[in-house]
């Protein structure tokens, strides 16, 4: 069973979408393709106890029987937990995040990292490593 | 004078690097030259701390402070010695709060409405904590006006006290803060108007809005950040006791008690923001140098044409209509959520305000996923209105393909 039930395109997939990317429009473009690639979560998702605080959009998350579901309501946040997954699927926790931020940057998306966006990502990533509680593994395969 | 005299007088609008469309001065104001200039040139001719050493140039400085203190007191049809330097807007709030918690008990309602900022929300919430007072809320009206008629009804003898906006920082909505003093008065409540988003705007004259207290900031009025002002009559700036303490706010201390300083030295504990103050100065006679017919003038057409040009756009939802508005446009575009549309209007180089505006319960009312906020200053000019437009445009263009 996979933790990640949500995951369709690996960090090279991702990557190779970006590759010819010149303008921010493109960029956005395929940001907002992949938003429409994060996996459908369970309707139950979106409820109060599972959002996400410090977010300017809703940003659910929860981890039961092992598996972490993810969700937004703004599509640049989706296209953004596309990339987060798939950072969790190839890294250890601590290490996917950095490795995140890199792939930010190196796309063009690192306005997306600003504190003062206050745009839940960081929340996210507290999320989860209260719920690892230090288990580096606990969202790979 | 023309609109791009206006702008031209904001030296950041001549930058080389590409400014962005502002429109975000709700938030914060940019700086003219000469507000600039007034901090910059007293610190180049040298400083002094004010009020306490006798030297010449703390003379100097503290006459000049002085001057000051009366310039940002005319602004609101103040005197001298009715205006306390505050942080700004929120410290001046919490200076009243804390002011006037010995005279709250659990028998006593304070009002406030539902379209506040935070600082003029949580600041009564928590004093109606600690006293047991009761806070009530005047609701706001789908259109973005507040329900006075309500306000009329509800209100009793119980009422200590009303802080309410002159201005919202989220709809725009001008509200008839007069006619709030008037009624509250006829219980002997004191009256706190927030004046944040309507010093720049608003010719302000205290003795006609007969508010006990008028709170607001120097940089939403084209002046530096960390600087503000507490207006009170002398009876309602009296009736606070002191919550910071020391510095020139003191008269006489022994080692078993002190004396307070008279006024309004007695609610200005430490050095105070002396260059702060000085900008905030010349922002007020910035201001009073423009003939505000001509100010009004600009910043009507502004509003006015945003106004058309938003609510014919077939994407574009107004969230408010209050009656009468300033400056503040709340909208969101169909089908999309804030913040996707301010992150790419970002990219397209438009500053505006997207989410709760520090006014959750009134945000939550006009939309479920918080909104987008434009404001104007002095240099807008139509042409920012139109490239929004097109940023809008463009946005939808981008997140409408599904
Ligand atoms: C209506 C209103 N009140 C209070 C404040 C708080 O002002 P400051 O942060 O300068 O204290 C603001 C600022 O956004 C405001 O718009």
């Amino acid at each position: 069973m996979t933790k990640l039930p949500q995951l369709q395109l690996d960090l090279d997939a991702i990557e190779q979408r970006f590759s010819d990317c010149r303008a921010w429009e493109e960029r956005y473009r395929q940001l907002l393709l992949l938003a429409k690639g994060l996996g459908k979560a369970d309707p139950t998702l979106r409820q109060e106890a599972h959002l996400i605080d410090g977010c300017e959009s809703d940003v659910w998350l929860s981890f039961e029987q092992q598996q972490l579901q993810l969700d937004s309501n703004a599509k640049i946040i989706r296209g953004l937990l596309v990339m987060l997954l798939a950072c969790l699927d190839s890294y250890p926790l601590s290490q996917a995040q950095s490795e995140f931020a890199a792939l930010l940057k190196r796309l063009g998306l690192a306005q997306h990292l600003s504190e003062s966006r206050n745009n839940g990502l960081q929340g996210i990533w507290q999320a989860m490593y209260a719920i690892a509680q230090g288990d580096e593994q606990t969202f790979c395969r | 004078m023309s609109q791009t005299a206006f702008r031209s007088l904001f030296p950041c609008f001549s930058t080389k690097d590409r400014f962005p469309v502002y429109l975000d001065s709700a938030a914060s104001t940019q700086l003219p030259q000469s507000v600039i200039d007034a901090q910059v040139n007293y610190c180049r001719a040298g400083h002094a701390n004010v009020n306490r050493s006798g030297h010449t140039l703390a003379r100097q400085a503290t006459d000049k402070f002085n001057q000051t203190r009366q310039l940002v007191a005319a602004h609101i049809g103040a005197q001298a010695e009715q205006l306390i330097w505050t942080s700004g807007t929120t410290d001046a709030i919490n200076t009243v709060a804390s002011g006037l918690t010995h005279l709250l008990t659990a028998d006593d309602e304070i009002w406030t409405t539902e379209l506040e900022h935070h600082a003029n929300l949580v600041t009564w919430q928590q004093l109606a904590a600690t006293t047991g007072a009761s806070l009530r809320y005047i609701p706001v009206l789908e259109n973005g006006d507040l329900d006075i008629a309500h306000f009329e009804a509800q209100l009793s003898k119980r009422c200590k006290l009303v802080a309410i906006a002159h201005v919202s920082n989220t709809t725009g909505t001008i509200n008839p803060v007069a006619r709030v003093a008037r009624l509250a008065q006829q219980f002997d409540a004191k009256v706190l108007v927030d004046g944040a988003q309507a010093v720049a705007h608003l010719k302000v004259d205290v003795n006609q809005l007969d508010c006990d207290y008028y709170v607001f900031s120097g940089h939403k009025m084209y002046g530096p950040t960390g600087i503000g002002a507490l207006y009170g009559k002398p009876a309602a700036l009296d009736a606070l006791q002191p919550s910071k303490f020391g510095g020139e706010m003191i008269s006489k201390v022994s080692l078993s008690g002190s004396e307070w300083n008279q006024l309004p030295y007695r609610l200005e504990a430490g050095t105070p923001n002396i260059i702060g103050a000085l900008g905030m100065g010349a922002a007020a006679q910035f201001l009073a140098d423009i003939e505000f017919n001509e100010r009004h003038r600009h910043e009507r057409q502004l509003l006015s044409y945003a106004l058309q040009q938003l609510s014919t756009h077939p994407e574009v939802e107004l969230l408010a209509k209050p009656m009468l508005q300033t400056s503040v446009i709340a909208f969101r575009l169909r089908d999309i959520h804030p913040q996707d549309a301010a992150t790419l209007l970002d990219q397209q180089g438009i500053a505006l305000r997207c989410g709760h505006h520090c006014a959750m319960p009134l945000s939550a009312k006009l939309s479920d996923v918080g909104s987008l906020r434009i404001s104007f200053g002095l240099y807008n000019e139509p042409a920012d209105v139109d490239a929004l437009m097109q940023a809008i445009d463009h946005c939808v263009e981008l997140l409408g393909d599904d």
